[in-house]
């Protein structure tokens, strides 16, 4: 192999090497960002179930329908969880905020998960008990997304 | 059919086919972000498209040539491949978005994967553009597409403070955690939305298909006027009840099902069942037009044989730009593509695109030769012209605003 080549093949590995590598915020202040981005994702996800449970435990919304939706809700929930987790904290401080992030987003993904388990065997006293669970979450994220902006 | 039937049905079928996957998501989550705080935007969209679709109509019903036509011989045919290779793009990428909403809407009835619908839509698309009269395909989806005034009902019955929401729509402002890039970036999203470049595509190759002439131009003129203005009005009560349900609720839009939440909730199951069976026939309409446009703006490029009217061993070579374009739309769908996340960045795309479509047509429209007594009026081009800056403007601060918004998010 020429050197001109290898120098490519070197330059061309390194570049899908690098390209595989999830970006990571460098500094305090974007890795803060980034966990507001989440809780304030996650609780819109889960506000979104608190109204499906409500209405699928009063009746009044298609049972195929309220399935997409939680399901959809679950997905996301899991998703979002998931990317944040990936990112490096820069710092200590950092740490603090991803321990409670991720606490709070798991628990969230928790209850929209036990959630859609109560739709599915449709039991409405489970429902019931799961929109109150699903609004205290609302709330930890609500809190998580002001205390770290 | 008597003739003020046939514009009453005309009107009708012009609101029927205004709102489509690209009205419903944008207006669903501009709503659910900034209230009624872009309602402008949406007024200033309709009058443009009500201005274009006039023009374009008239162009095609007085000079029996379509958009497309125009475009290569005023643009020539360089500039012209290259509006006819940006154009196809995103109509075609339209037409899957398109084909996907069906599927998610059918996927909220049956809680079936809409991945596992796509083959099915697509498969319809084709088999209705091939079997079924132009006439009865429009008038069909279009009429069931009015269904989708059943979001105007939801908004009525949520018995909103109209003090309060006329306040945020005359007098805008920018919500807080929302910046001003974000701001205007979504305002360009609501014309992207607005003027899909298809849309002209489509209503001028529609004139020629229902063999419109200078004896139509009243009838053509209501469908753009009354049709887009009501059309409006439906695109506005998407608008108004995410405004009113899910941003008091911090919920954003990002499924379908986010669109139907508001209604699904103020107004039970029946409501529920209403919208999604006008959403289904917008989008799939929507779908028919999108896959029929790719086939007209080619056929007409190239200079081939076009058109529903005629018939099918006569413009194979159109019948078989469509399939092709039903079939890569469905293909493209079944990669997993997100079907709202494609929608948002098309519109930013088609704000893009749009002057290069709507140039040709103010040329032309202003040009004696081709239009005779029907050229345009001071105040067409007056509206023309400013309509024309806007899109100008919105064109060159799209993709900057995107960038700096990281495309709104």
């Amino acid at each position: 192999m020429s050197g001109s080549r290898a120098r490519k093949v070197v330059a061309v590995s390194l570049a899908c090497a690098l390209g595989a590598c999830a970006w990571q915020p460098r500094d305090a202040t974007v890795y803060a960002a980034k966990a507001v981005e989440a809780s304030e994702h996650v609780r819109s996800v889960t506000q979104t179930a608190v109204v499906v449970v409500s209405a699928a435990a009063r009746g009044s919304i298609a049972f195929a329908t309220a399935v997409v939706m939680m399901r959809e809700a679950e997905t996301d929930a899991g998703s979002a969880g998931d990317t944040f987790a990936r990112f490096q904290p820069p710092d200590e401080a950092s740490m603090e905020i991803r321990d409670a992030v991720v606490r709070a987003l798991e628990g969230a993904a928790s209850a929209i998960a036990d959630a859609r388990v109560a739709l599915l065997s449709r039991r409405p006293d489970d429902l019931h008990r799961a929109a109150p669970r699903l609004q205290r979450w609302a709330s930890v994220l609500a809190l998580m997304a002001e205390r770290h902006r | 059919m008597t003739r003020p039937f046939e514009i009453a049905l005309g009107i009708l079928t012009a609101i029927g086919g205004f709102v489509e996957i690209g009205e419903l998501v944008a207006m669903s989550l501009i709503g659910a972000r900034f209230g009624l705080n872009l309602a402008w935007a949406l007024v200033i969209a309709v009058i443009g498209i009500i201005i274009f679709a006039e023009m374009s109509g008239r162009v095609a019903a007085v000079s029996q040539r379509p958009v497309f036509d125009v475009v290569r011989e005023r643009l020539g045919p360089s500039i012209g491949l290259v509006n006819l290779v940006g154009s196809f793009v995103i109509t075609a990428a339209t037409a899957a978005a398109e084909i996907a909403a069906v599927a998610l809407a059918i996927e909220l009835v049956t809680s079936v994967a809409y991945l596992l619908w796509i083959p099915l839509v697509g498969f319809g698309v084709w088999l209705v553009i091939w079997r079924v009269n132009f006439k009865v395909m429009e008038n069909v989806t279009a009429l069931l597409g009015l269904l989708l005034a059943v979001v105007v009902v939801a908004v009525f019955r949520m018995d909103p403070d109209w003090g309060v929401l006329a306040g945020e729509a005359l007098h805008p402002s920018i919500p807080d955690g929302e910046g001003g890039a974000r701001y205007w970036y979504f305002a360009i999203g609501i014309l992207g939305a607005a003027f899909m470049p298809y849309e002209v595509f489509f209503f001028s190759s529609g004139a020629v298909e229902e063999g419109w002439t200078r004896k139509d131009l009243l009838a053509e003129k209501s469908n753009a006027i009354a049709g887009f203005a009501v059309g409006g009005v439906l695109a506005l009560g998407f608008m108004a009840a995410s405004a009113l349900f899910l941003q008091p609720r911090g919920i954003e839009v990002e499924h379908l099902s986010h669109v139907v939440l508001p209604t699904a909730m103020v107004l039970g199951k029946i409501g529920l069942a209403v919208l999604l069976v006008g959403i289904v026939a917008a989008t799939f309409g929507a779908a028919l037009e999108t896959s029929l446009s790719c086939g007209y703006m080619i056929a007409q490029y190239f200079g081939w044989q076009w058109g529903k009217f005629v018939p099918p061993m006569d413009d194979a070579r159109f019948h078989a730009v469509t399939l092709v374009t039903v079939f890569g739309a469905s293909m493209l769908v079944l990669t997993g593509i997100d079907p709202i996340h494609l929608t948002e960045i098309l519109i930013v795309f088609s704000a893009i695109a749009l002057p290069l479509t709507y140039f040709p047509v103010l040329v032309v429209a202003n040009d004696p030769s081709y239009m005779g007594a029907k050229t345009n009026r001071a105040l067409s081009n007056a509206l023309g012209l400013t309509f024309f800056g806007v899109l100008v403007v919105a064109s060159i601060a799209a993709i900057p605003l995107m960038i700096v918004t990281k495309a709104g998010s």
